[in-house]
């Protein structure tokens, strides 16, 4: 759970973080224009005197938070007041003064948090792993690892983004999914399930072995995977996240709705307009651009009802850009 | 290739390309933030087109709606906590007492008890029947279990609790009563009464609560009742085709029908094992209707199984269609399961978009394929092909109660606080419907 990458180089505009290395917050400092923001935002923390937190500490824990947010895109004094407006800043306090160590703190921390965690290790792991879940991760908050000889809590990890009871239950889902997926690495891979795959891939096998090998099935299928990942490449990326639950995931409707918080009628009909747009566009690209007539159309798409000898992982890794993908920056490599 | 063909291509193409992906997956403040929505929307865009290509960070995702549903203090999620208070102790101990103390009263009071058809009945069926609606095709014969007897020419629905099903924690009896509908009622309820299966429920004498039963001096038949209650055959009936479908061509029942509501008891005892001796208690199936010449034993014994009935947790809703062949059944859990021999077998249906527990509560099919259900939260379901099922908007986010549909495009709903709404265009758009639902 490294931080974001490092960068080095600097905005230097009027307000703007001046952004280093986010390893270290000696490195980030707040220009002055800020100080009536971050003068608020303390006053917001309100972080008792018992937490043994100074003001120097919590502001270079915000720096941390920008750094961590903005990298190296340049930001605005009014963007960045903005953004320290958004943030949890009791809960930030907090997790600085754990970090810090501050056994007041760990108190307070251990009695507002440690039944919350443990629930939710319950409902994400289950009774039998809940305890041992939720263990691994209060020995890691604590900071019982050392690094350079420096204590490191799981702590420099939050910035305030969310609320800290959010970001625990983020941490506990990525290990209890982490664990999982490490303890069915060695399993076979998942096929396809469901009734429909198996009858889909049967028929056309059935068809397959009883029709004349095809020369131009290569050529179709080949055509047909670049038109498939044009298509999904033009998809936005809430469109594509669904198709993704659905096909990848095989989740109900109703599941889908709750990760992305729409009704399950609404994911519903969004996935069928997805699905017809995607049909339409691979279509399309088939007569326009290859110029394909309606029945070779048909028969590629029978090949692949079949056979798809080709790996489409690279389908979603397409630098195809759609609308949703031009405005990113370019993520900087990552760390570890 | 056939339309249907080429979305089953394209859905196995789709399945196929969205795989897995191996790019580095953001941080749990990330993923915390996109939860919470607290992301901007450059940021949430950026962080779903990874989710689309990540199915790790997507299995995160759902783990972090799991921890963050809401549970009691038992830590139980809500669908267990709807269920663990059936079990409750401090409900069980005194509803089983009022269980046994009712038993034995029916036991020692209950004697030979005329009920006309349309006369005092439990809350166990619905029943309805039809003189001047669309006349599907004609039912068989109900079967009669006593040989020689007539068999009531009222058309009979019924609902058959589970068999088999254990017990969860009791409800509050309260007194059974029936009523004639008026005109507006009828014609609603008798599109969505269920309807019965293999396991007719024969009885139109069928015991009231222990307020309104006549004492009975003869012993004799007490003892035969619970009697009947140990023994009674509760087989299906074989070939039993289903009432009269009350769902005729779609339309809803014509003025003549008489319908006469007999609310469901959903009641349940503490686990106990079927049909034991001397005991209220067991897996009932079903309560026979009645043949004049055995209403005596009849009686008794439908009275003992609607003790039986009582003391069952679940109930199964059945939806005929105009084919009585062919028809769904809702069990108490949500199952929908379809059968096109009369009830002689099952298929269960790919619910496959929903909720484990949808609550579907009732349905109506204006055909053989098509197939509108309702029930609570908003819970609307549509099928055009007896097979696949897709969520219809609601037009409020509220129980629904009932439902009548001529096709696949026109409905009308019914709320539980009464306003109803129709639809021409499977669900897009939703007007609230007059009161008086037209043919």
């Amino acid at each position: 759970m490294a931080p974001r990458p490092a960068n080095s180089s600097h905005a230097t505009n009027s307000g703007q973080v001046e952004l280093a290395s986010p390893e270290k917050s000696a490195g980030f400092r707040f220009r002055p224009s800020l100080a009536s923001a971050l003068d608020r935002c303390w006053h917001k923390a309100d972080a008792p005197a018992d937490w043994g937190l100074s003001r120097g500490q919590f502001q270079a824990a915000l720096e941390r938070s920008a750094a961590h947010r903005f990298g190296s895109t340049p930001a605005s004094e009014k963007t960045v007041e903005a953004y320290l407006e958004t943030l949890n800043l009791r809960d930030l306090a907090l997790a600085c003064a754990c970090s810090a160590g501050n056994p007041e703190a760990w108190d307070f921390f251990v009695a507002q948090f440690r039944p919350e965690l443990y629930r939710a290790a319950r409902a994400i792991a289950g009774d039998a792993n809940a305890r041992e879940l939720a263990d691994s991760l209060y020995a890691d908050l604590y900071g019982l690892r050392e690094s350079e000889g420096k204590r490191k809590s799981l702590f420099d990890y939050f910035h305030g983004r969310s609320k800290l009871s959010t970001w625990l239950r983020a941490v506990l889902s990525q290990r209890h999914v982490d664990e999982i997926r490490r303890t069915n690495r060695n399993e076979p891979l998942e096929n396809e399930s469901g009734d429909e795959h198996h009858e889909v891939a049967a028929k056309a096998q059935a068809s397959q072995q009883s029709a004349a090998p095809d020369p131009e099935r290569a050529a179709h299928l080949a055509a047909l995977q670049a038109a498939m990942t044009a298509a999904l490449g033009a998809l936005e990326a809430r469109d594509r996240l669904r198709l993704a639950c659905y096909y990848a995931d095989e989740r109900t409707l109703a599941e889908i709705g709750r990760l992305l918080g729409e009704h399950e009628a609404t994911v519903s009909r969004k996935l069928e307009r997805t699905r017809r747009d995607v049909r339409k566009r691979v279509e399309a690209a088939l007569r326009g651009e290859k110029k394909w007539t309606e029945a070779q159309v048909l028969r590629c798409l029978e090949h692949a009802r079949g056979e798809w000898p080709f790996d489409l992982t690279e389908a979603l890794r397409s630098t195809v850009a759609g609308p949703a993908q031009a405005a990113q920056p370019k993520a900087a490599p990552a760390q570890d | 290739m056939a339309s249907q063909d080429r979305d089953k291509a394209s859905a196995h193409l789709l399945r196929q390309s969205l795989r897995d992906s191996a790019e580095a997956c953001p941080e749990p403040e990330i993923l915390a933030a996109y939860f919470e929505r607290s992301l901007d929307a450059e940021e949430t865009a950026r962080y779903e087109l990874h989710l689309s290509q990540c199915a790790r960070c997507r299995d995160e995702l759902a783990a972090m709606h799991r921890a963050a549903e809401p549970v009691a203090a038992g830590g139980a999620a809500p669908h267990e906590t709807r269920r663990m208070w059936l079990w409750d102790w401090r409900l069980l101990a005194p509803a089983a007492a009022v269980i046994v103390v009712a038993a034995v009263w029916i036991a020692r009071y209950s004697g030979q008890r005329r009920t006309a058809t349309d006369s005092s009945q439990t809350r166990l069926v619905a029943m309805s029947r039809q003189s001047g609606a669309p006349a599907p095709p004609a039912a068989a014969p109900m079967p009669d279990h006593d040989a020689g007897a007539s068999v009531e020419s009222a058309p009979k629905t019924f609902v058959t609790p589970a068999s088999g099903v254990a017990a969860g924690a009791l409800e509050p009896q309260a007194p059974a009563r029936t009523r004639t509908l008026d005109d507006k009622e009828k014609q609603e309820t008798a599109a969505n009464i269920p309807q019965m299966t293999g396991n007719e429920l024969r009885s139109d004498a069928l015991a009231k609560d222990a307020g309104t039963l006549k004492r009975d001096s003869h012993s004799a038949e007490s003892d035969e009742a619970s009697q009947a209650l140990n023994s009674r055959d509760v087989a299906p009936a074989p070939a039993a085709a289903p009432p009269k479908a009350a769902s005729g061509t779609g339309a809803a029942v014509g003025g003549n029908a008489e319908t006469v509501i007999v609310e469901a008891e959903v009641k349940s005892v503490a686990p106990t094992s079927p049909a034991t001796a001397g005991k209220p208690t067991g897996a009932a199936t079903g309560v026979r209707t009645l043949t004049q010449q055995a209403q005596t034993q009849s009686v008794m014994q439908s009275r003992a199984l609607a003790l039986e009935a009582f003391s069952q947790p679940a109930k199964i809703n059945f939806i005929a269609t105009p084919d009585p062949k062919v028809m769904w059944r809702i069990d108490a859990d949500g199952t929908v399961e379809l059968s096109k021999d009369s009830g002689k077998t099952w298929q269960g249906q790919q619910l496959r978009s929903f909720q484990p527990n949808p609550q579907i509560t009732t349905g109506y099919a204006p055909t053989t394929k098509i197939c509108w259900l309702v029930g609570r939260d908003g819970a609307i379901l549509l099928t055009r092909d007896a097979a696949h099922w897709v969520p219809i908007p609601p037009p409020v986010t509220t129980d629904f109660v009932g439902v009548t549909a001529r096709d696949s495009f026109s409905a009308t709903v019914t709320a539980a606080d009464g306003r109803k709404f129709s639809t021409d265009d499977a669900g897009d758009h939703w007007n609230p419907a007059p009161q008086a639902v037209s043919k």
